[in-house]
């Protein structure tokens, strides 16, 4: 398995004394596309502003790269780009001293890499034109372009595809897949375009109410034929239970620091027996769910249960 | 922070703004001439002093004339204002969100910005001082002695006439006096940037803090507070004008204004690094 380039510890923020995100676990490897979803108000983007550092965690630990990002923030820095929400430029600047300065900021930001940038997302002709007269699109492709300034390693994208034409939408993502194919850029990408993530995802995580609820690889997540969700209240003792009956489980998510998830391999059909083994026992079974072969499928079902 | 600074540079002189500042400096200057050139053609053989208004009239005095209003209300304005919008309008616009996620610490982009403030208004007062003085010599065609009345001083009626050779070193050095009393308010409008988000509002508050600190002064009232007051310190720019120039009022003065301007500048700055970007 390829090293961490991402990881959260216990992740906690709270306004007001509610928790926005709360104890969340996220792993993200080197080279990788990871999906970051959930609802609106899941608590994506604030988990992605306090990656960060634009907002300060009550709680946990970031890692990036190996270095603590909250204590030693700059340096893990160093080679993290993003765009977090809409982008937004120095209007009065032209494209290409937004990226110099911007880039700058990062450490030597190269001429010439500035130029690969600008003509990799298609800005090159018009990069000497004040931002200010840019549509939301170019706006969006310039925001990618100043996340590959400089090179770099970890790269946090949020909706990077919003308010682009079906062109751009096609391009950003041959962009995705190229980096991380050809340079082993690391994606930390939110969307809800889940079919979007289904495309380019290598693993997602689902976060509902500030809190990790699915982990998996989308690969996995679409080919489930005999595999069931299963979210329980003692999820140790559940495991036991399914194992004794023959049935293997593992934990696919958290709830509340522990594991309450559990992918179950049992098919459809069994699935009502899976129910009546645990209640039977005592085990409380907070929501069965089939997987299906749609990742939004999977996410509506995931998040509408937890909403009521 | 070299690149920071270069960077704090070049956004705050692109900005629309500050070229605004810029031309309303002239149009005020224009306003102050013609003023002056109205005052001579209907009292120029009026008696001053030792001669008449139309002997005093000469670039020097022009840049004196400039001075009270200028500084006392016009530059004012635009130092509140630009110190507001240093944090507070990149916060509106979403561009400290593009910047605080590059490796920059809080500390640092806050110092920059302050250093900035400083070169702008520099640029701005000395803006000031040379179009009047350049203006006032081509129009009134004269240098020589300055003319100061006595009432800008707070000392009666009279007045008080410096020579040619010193008159243009009290000028500038009442100017640069000036220029560090507006970057101490500045960093008043940058420390309310910091904490009230929105640039209209800081700079509402940090003019409001100073024009009533100018109104409890010129009332009278609080004689005991007189001393705490900023602008009690900040204008010391027109100490200068008198024979010999009281150097340590200046420099308790001078004293005052640091204590001021890093008292803001460290509450900004301890603020911003406990402050969440949700812009």
């Amino acid at each position: 398995m390829n090293p961490v380039a991402l990881q959260t510890r216990g992740l906690t923020k709270r306004y007001k004394g509610r928790a926005v995100v709360n104890q969340l676990e996220l792993t993200v490897h080197a080279g990788e596309i990871y999906g970051f979803l959930g609802p609106n108000g899941a608590g994506k983007t604030t988990t992605m502003r306090m990656i960060l550092g634009l907002v300060l965690p009550d709680e946990g630990e970031i890692e990036v790269a190996g270095q603590d990002a909250i204590s030693h923030r700059l340096k893990a820095l160093r080679q993290v780009g993003a765009v977090v929400e809409a982008p937004a430029f120095y209007l009065d600047l032209s494209a290409r001293r937004n990226l110099m300065y911007l880039g700058g900021l990062s450490g030597a930001c190269r001429r010439q890499r500035v130029e690969e940038v600008l003509e990799l997302v298609d800005l090159h002709e018009v990069a000497d034109e004040a931002v200010g007269t840019f549509s939301f699109g170019m706006k969006q492709r310039l925001g990618i372009a100043q996340a590959l300034i400089p090179d770099s390693k970890l790269i946090l994208l949020d909706e990077p595809t919003n308010g682009l034409d079906p062109h751009g939408i096609k391009d950003t993502r041959e962009l995705m897949r190229r980096l991380c194919r050809d340079l082993g850029v690391t994606i930390f990408l939110s969307s809800h375009l889940l079919s979007e993530v289904e495309q380019v995802c290598d693993r997602v995580g689902i976060i509902n109410q500030g809190q990790k609820i699915l982990e998996d690889r989308v690969e996995a997540l679409l080919k489930l034929e005999h595999v069931l969700y299963v979210e329980v209240g003692e999820p140790v003792r559940a495991r036991e239970l399914l194992s004794a009956r023959g049935w293997q489980s593992e934990p696919a998510g958290n709830r509340n620091g522990a594991t309450n998830m559990l992918k179950v391999q049992a098919d459809s059909a069994t699935a009502a027996d899976v129910n009546t083994h645990l209640v039977q026992a005592g085990v409380r079974v907070h929501q069965l769910l089939p997987a299906t072969h749609s990742l939004e499928q999977l996410f509506v079902t995931l998040t509408e249960n937890l909403r009521r | 922070m070299k690149h920071l600074l270069q960077f704090e540079l070049i956004k705050c002189f692109n900005r629309k703004r500050a070229a605004v500042s810029f031309l309303l400096v002239v149009g005020f200057v224009a306003m102050i001439l013609v003023g002056l050139w109205l005052q001579d053609r209907r009292h120029g053989q009026r008696r001053v002093a030792d001669a008449t208004f139309s002997d005093y009239l000469n670039a020097p005095m022009c840049v004196l004339v400039a001075e009270s209003p200028g500084l006392f209300l016009f530059l004012p304005i635009l130092a509140a204002i630009m110190g507001a919008s240093q944090v507070a309008g990149e916060w509106q616009a979403g561009t400290l969100r593009t910047m605080m996620i590059r490796p920059v610490s809080r500390g640092g982009v806050l110092l920059a910005k302050f250093a900035v403030l400083g070169v702008y208004l520099l640029l701005l007062v000395a803006w000031l001082f040379s179009l009047t003085f350049l203006m006032g010599w081509a129009w009134f065609g004269k240098l020589g002695s300055l003319i100061v009345p006595q009432v800008i001083l707070g000392q009666g009626n009279g007045f008080i006439i410096l020579p040619a050779d010193i008159a243009i070193h009290r000028l500038l050095f009442s100017y640069l006096l000036a220029a560090v009393s507006l970057w101490s308010l500045a960093s008043l409008g940058l420390l309310f940037g910091v904490i009230l988000e929105q640039t209209a509002t800081a700079a509402m508050a940090a003019l409001g803090v100073y024009f009533i600190s100018h109104i409890i002064s010129a009332t009278g009232l609080f004689t005991e507070l007189q001393r705490y007051l900023p602008t009690h310190h900040w204008n010391w720019w027109n100490r200068v004008y008198v024979s010999a120039i009281p150097w340590p009022d200046l420099l308790q003065h001078g004293l005052w204004i640091a204590a001021y301007t890093v008292a803001c500048l460290g509450l900004s700055i301890g603020l911003f690094l406990r402050k969440d970007i949700h812009s």
